[in-house]
Parts: structure tokens; sequence; C-alpha cells
């Protein structure tokens, strides 16, 4: 039975896709591609994290599927080998917050996307080498493993700072990362 | 940021440099750049220099042979990521477009060759 609770959520959780889902399609037209394989600065993730930290893992595993898929869709690579380094991307990186969101407190936002990205580089890599067969590749894994950690850093920070300030959004819908009841980021 | 996300960051950026070895070449230096495909493998050789296509699976792909390495000047992926990465020299560089199922890099010395390409 639907609560009032849980439309809340399914309806914060599509506007959270479709955020992620206009940020990535954007960050693909606009952004030029870095010459690394899998490293990109992943604006659609803030909202992935977004949605981690309002409305739980199982909701956050949703909109990063769903980002995925449309993305995907929208810039013609859903059925092609990218596709497949997302997926393994993205599930890498929800596997990684999962595991450092709890105990709860002790990562921000900010920790979550360091991990996250730092998982999604090291997939997408795995996954590059094993499509290409060129180990070669495994050689750009420490410059894409260096620039997906900063990227995340700025990724977490822009979540963080998102949260923060929307919180008439935020209140009673869930538990937060390193973001006091007021809404004020908090550093420890 | 808490003090765990410091930590964190600073043990991805430590595990980055220490794995940076992975990046030099294992020493020997070679005349050939091997280029892998979907069908097969083939070897450049870097004092002939000119342009060279392969197939890739989504099309033809043109490699650049010169005194600086190989690079990528044409490709049909859509990101055209290939095109900034490299050059590819004998003894360090790699390309990869995963789009295509291309890469390049220094030929190994054990490497099972289909042909050559001159």
């Amino acid at each position: 039975m639907w609560s009032a609770s849980r439309s809340h959520h399914v309806a914060l959780a599509g506007v959270l896709l479709a955020l992620g889902s206009v940020l990535g399609i954007v960050e693909s037209a606009l952004l030029p591609p870095v010459p690394l394989p899998g490293v990109r600065l992943g604006l659609a993730n803030i909202a992935v994290l977004v949605a981690i930290a309002l409305l739980g893992l199982r909701w956050g595993l949703a909109v990063s599927m769903g980002r995925v898929f449309i993305v995907g869709a929208a810039t013609g690579t859903l059925m092609g080998p990218a596709a497949l380094m997302s997926i393994a991307g993205a599930m890498a990186a929800w596997v990684a917050i999962a595991a450092v969101s709890r105990p709860a407190g002790r990562f921000s936002m900010v920790g979550w996307s360091i991990a996250g990205a730092s998982a999604h580089v090291v997939a997408q890599i795995a996954v590059a080498t094993a499509l290409t067969g060129a180990p070669a590749l495994l050689a750009l894994a420490p410059v894409s493993l260096a620039v997906a950690s900063v990227c995340g850093l700025a990724t977490g920070l822009m979540a963080l700072s998102l949260v923060s300030r929307t919180a008439p959004l935020t209140q009673g819908v869930g538990r937060l990362a390193g973001v006091e009841a007021g809404g004020t980021a908090v550093g420890r | 940021m808490t003090r765990a996300d410091r930590w964190l960051l600073a043990a991805v950026l430590a595990l980055a440099i220490a794995l940076l070895p992975l990046t030099l070449g294992a020493g020997t230096r070679t005349r050939m750049v091997e280029v892998t495909t979907p069908s097969g493998t083939v070897l450049l050789d870097l004092t002939e220099p000119g342009e060279r296509t392969v197939r890739g699976l989504l099309g033809d792909m043109v490699l650049r042979v010169s005194s600086e390495g190989v690079r990528v000047i044409e490709s049909p992926c859509p990101d055209q990521r290939c095109l900034n990465m490299g050059p590819v020299t004998g003894s360090g560089g790699v390309v990869v477009c995963i789009p295509s199922g291309v890469s390049v890099s220094p030929a190994r010395g054990s490497a099972e060759v289909d042909h050559v390409v001159r």
C-alpha cells in the first residue's frame, strides 16, 4: 500500500533521475572528453549521491542504473561496449559507496564520492582491458585513479553543498551523511 | 569533509603513486608497435613513417606513424578520445578506442602476429 512518504520517495527519485540524466547528457555534449578511458568529471553522480543520502542505497542504485540507461539511449551508446563499461562502473561505484556508508557518519558524501569514483574507474579499466584484450591499458590505471579521485572530491563537495542548501526537501525524508539537521554541512 | 574522507583521498592517491611503475616501459625498447583489433594483431614499424588503416568494430581507423610514435588521426567512434591519446612509441604509451575495440601499444616480444603492415 502506498503511503505519502513512499510517494514522496518516488517523486524525489524521479527528480534526481532526471537531474542525473540531464547532467550526464550535458557533460557528454559540452565537455571535451578526457583522453583516459572511463574518466570523466561525473556530474551525473551528484544526483546519485543525493539519492543515496536522502533515499537510501536501493533508491540510489535505481537512480544510477536509470541514468546509465537514459544517457546511453540519448548518446547512442546503449548497445555498445561503452554501455557495458558504464554499467560496470556504476555497479562498482554503488558497491564501494555501500561499503563506506556504514557505519553512518564516518565518511561524508565527499568520502562516498571519492570511493565511488575510484571504484568506477578501476571497474571501467578492467572491463576495457577484457573487451580489447590489451593489458597495456593497465598502464593508464595510476593516472586514471588519481584524476578520478580528484573528480570524486569535486562532485562530492557539490553534492554535499546541494543537500545542505535544500534543507526543506530533506526534512523527514531520510538520514543524511555529514549534514546537520539544520542543513549545515559539518566536518569532523 | 571528515577525517576519514581525507584519509581515504590520501590512500587512493598513494595507491595511484604506488602503481606508477605500471606506466613505465619494461626497460626494453623496440621499434615495433602492435595494434590489436577485433580481427587480430598487426605490427607497425616505427622506422617506416606514413598512414595506416586498420579495421575496428565501427569501421576503419587511420593511424599515423611518425618519428614521435603512432597516433590515431581518424576514428569512427562517437567520443573521439583516442585522437587525444598517445603517441605510442617503442618504449611506452598506449592508445585505446573502446567502441572500436582497437588498442595500440609497444610490441610485446612474444606477441602472436597475424601480419605486419608496412
